[in-house]
């Protein structure tokens, strides 16, 4: 049995403007030691769809529905002292932002050993040796003294190693890591990624890694789902979606990015797009428009008014999720066969 | 693409320092943050320079310095033979219009309260004199080029998405036809798919304008795309600069090659080989001696510490201040 089973996940907000389906029938599963990724655009879904899980979005005014297995339990139905429980012992989460999601009146130790006091009961010198433990385990040198420190004397990389170093103080068996290097730079981006891959193998948890940079989600995870509008469009290994992706928005996303590497953009290596000679600033092949108002999305597929191979049974019926021809075990969601 | 011929900017042993003041009455200066620190560099008309480091390198510190919105305590910024450093205020106002700039944020660069034409006519109220119909019919004009329609004149900034408002803020810096424009991490705010809307209609007005572009960012494959020549800060400094294939096919300097090799990828067979720095960027009012970098650096040795490599040519237009770079094999 999977760890994690997500089936039919809703998020729906009531608002005067009428629904916004935030998620939209989302499902997937998560197996002990599994790297999920989970990319999309600002507006996707793809944090909401994960923080409904910890009942980390409040209720009213959104609606959610769907079931969330952990372990067999049903983490949707669970009352604030049940979700307590879980949160921080069995799922934790890293969110995006390290400069704002730490207590800027509590020492660093102070927060950390929290984690443990709130779910066992431990005397606080061994709270603290365990925490000065993992503290070093993340990477800050002199961790005891670092412990007896204010949030504002760390920079960004060191307080994303914190919140990393809080998550998994309790040793939880799902970390879900919500843009966990979007405001870093480049080089601690890369000494970040490398702590969590390593922790995770160290550790056996599963991770749920969000990001909208394709290439962050590629390197790290054997799995991933790209959403759009609420709705998860496709999902399969990176490699694959790489070499072949079966949904345009899938496509279209790897086309529009610049290379960091030679070679050009990956449909041009594929041969699918002919590369432009007529100087070396080429133009990228842009998407159009923007993505729809999550509480006004045109009828049938939510991305038919941007993509080039829309039919008109596009605009008209929204497509289910079926298999890829080659059963490969990935998925697609789209009438058109690209 | 003609990018030949004398150079527009000629920036020449640049410094820009902040002090730190200590106390409130008695001001003490405490020490320095030397945000830009002995950089060269020049842009010839037409080109495309990009300007990449992580924050605190002072990329943006550089691009300010260019339009008079800080003051440089030290070299010379000459702008077609014209050394702007030294001009006063009223000699400095006719290159204003010349040289533009584009923001990161397009929220909070543009004035919430001013509608679409208010902020286009802004610009050429002060620049131009010209009589109202021409107003609208340069505003127009210029929504037009940057795919905006005429019918968004009278809206406000809140009305539109990220990318649209980044469009108006483009529009805002090119209406007075200048030559230069600083844009500052423009599309750093912007999702993805939209990213490469707003890159397309950079390079289109670039090049229909002959525009010439210092284009910062942080993002390496950005500006892999855009630029003609990429300048390499680290700590106030630039460490490397060449020609862009040139830079990302054979990256002379250690930092360089680690910032490139850092950034993730999509591609499997592509994905370099990891190189990954200890450490993080030090203050830049406390950098450490010799090389900047020398903390950082997997190849360091003693010499390193004591003293600054000063740039060297490897190859033509290719400069690194490394004392290991090589010349390499032709």
């Amino acid at each position: 049995m999977a760890l994690l089973e997500v089936e039919d996940l809703k998020v729906h907000f009531h608002t005067r403007h009428g629904v916004v389906k935030a998620v939209d029938g989302v499902s997937f599963s998560l197996n002990q030691g599994d790297v999920l990724g989970i990319v999309g655009e600002s507006g996707s879904g793809k944090s909401v769809a994960c923080l409904s899980l910890l009942g980390l979005v409040p209720s009213p005014p959104a609606r959610v529905a769907g079931r969330a297995l952990l372990n067999g339990q049903d983490l949707l139905g669970l009352d604030g002292d049940r979700l307590r429980q879980i949160r921080g012992r069995k799922i934790s989460v890293i969110f995006q932002e390290p400069m704002t999601s730490l207590n800027p009146y509590l020492k660093i130790g102070a927060q950390l050993m929290e984690v443990l006091t709130t779910h066992e009961r431990i005397p606080a010198a061994d709270a603290r040796s365990r925490s000065e433990a993992m503290l070093g385990r993340v990477g800050i040198p002199d961790p005891g003294i670092r412990m007896d420190q204010y949030p504002h004397q760390f920079s960004g990389g060191m307080r994303q190693r914190v919140m990393i170093a809080m998550a998994l103080l309790a040793k939880p068996d799902v970390l879900v890591a919500d843009e966990p290097t979007t405001a870093l730079d480049v080089t601690i981006q890369a000494q970040i990624l490398e702590l969590i891959r390593d922790l995770q193998r160290e550790l056996g948890m599963a991770v749920i890694l969000i990001s909208h940079a394709m290439g962050v989600v590629a390197e790290m995870s054997a799995q991933i789902l790209v959403m759009y509008a609420g709705r998860i469009v496709e999902r399969g290994a990176p490699a694959d979606l790489f070499r072949k992706p079966l949904h345009p928005y899938t496509r279209a996303l790897m086309d529009s990015m610049p290379a960091p590497t030679d070679g050009g953009s990956a449909a041009e290596r594929q041969g699918c797009r002919e590369r432009p000679v007529a100087g070396r600033r080429k133009r990228l092949a842009a998407i159009p428009g923007t993505p729809p108002d999550p509480a006004n999305l045109p009828a049938g597929c939510p991305f038919a008014p941007r993509c080039p191979y829309v039919l008109d049974i596009c605009r008209k019926t929204d497509p289910e999720e079926r298999p890829a021809p080659e059963n490969s075990g990935r998925t697609f969601r789209c009438h058109v066969d690209i | 693409m003609s990018a030949d011929g004398m150079p527009l900017l000629n920036i020449a042993d640049l410094k820009v320092h902040f002090p730190i003041y200590r106390g409130l009455l008695w001001r003490k200066t405490m020490g320095l943050v030397k945000a830009v620190d002995g950089v060269s560099v020049s842009v010839r008309r037409g080109e495309v320079l990009g300007l990449v480091g992580e924050s605190g390198s002072g990329k943006s510190t550089l691009g300010r310095a260019v339009l008079g919105l800080n003051r440089p305590c030290g070299g010379s910024i000459s702008y077609g033979g014209v050394d702007l450093l030294r001009l006063g205020k009223r000699e400095f106002r006719p290159y204003r219009s010349k040289i533009q700039i584009i923001f990161q944020d397009p929220y909070s660069s543009l004035n919430p309260r001013m509608t679409v034409y208010d902020i286009l006519s802004e610009p050429l109220r002060v620049h131009e004199r010209l009589t109202r119909s021409e107003h609208r019919r340069r505003v127009s004009e210029m929504l037009d080029r940057v795919g905006l329609e005429e019918a968004h004149m009278n809206r406000y900034p809140h009305e539109f998405s990220g990318g649209q408002r980044q469009r108006i803020a483009i529009a805002r810096a090119i209406i007075v036809r200048p030559d230069l424009i600083i844009a500052d991490e423009p599309v750093s705010a912007l999702d993805v798919s939209i990213q490469a809307q707003i890159l397309n209609l950079l390079v289109d007005l670039q090049q229909s304008f002959q525009l010439t572009l210092i284009f910062i960012s942080h993002d390496l494959a950005v500006v892999r795309h855009i630029a003609d020549t990429v300048a390499v800060m680290y700590l106030g400094k630039i460490v490397e600069s060449a020609p862009a294939d040139r830079l990302y096919a054979r990256p002379l300097n250690p930092y360089t090659q680690a910032l490139i090799s850092a950034v993730p990828s999509v591609d499997p067979a592509t994905r370099a080989r990891r190189i990954i720095l200890k450490g993080q960027i030090p203050s830049p009012s406390d950098p450490p001696s010799g090389c900047h970098f020398h903390p950082r650096c997997p190849h360091a040795v003693d010499r390193c510490a004591r003293e600054e490599p000063p740039p060297a040519e490897f190859a033509p237009g290719h400069h690194s201040a490394c004392w290991f770079s090589e010349f390499p094999p032709s």
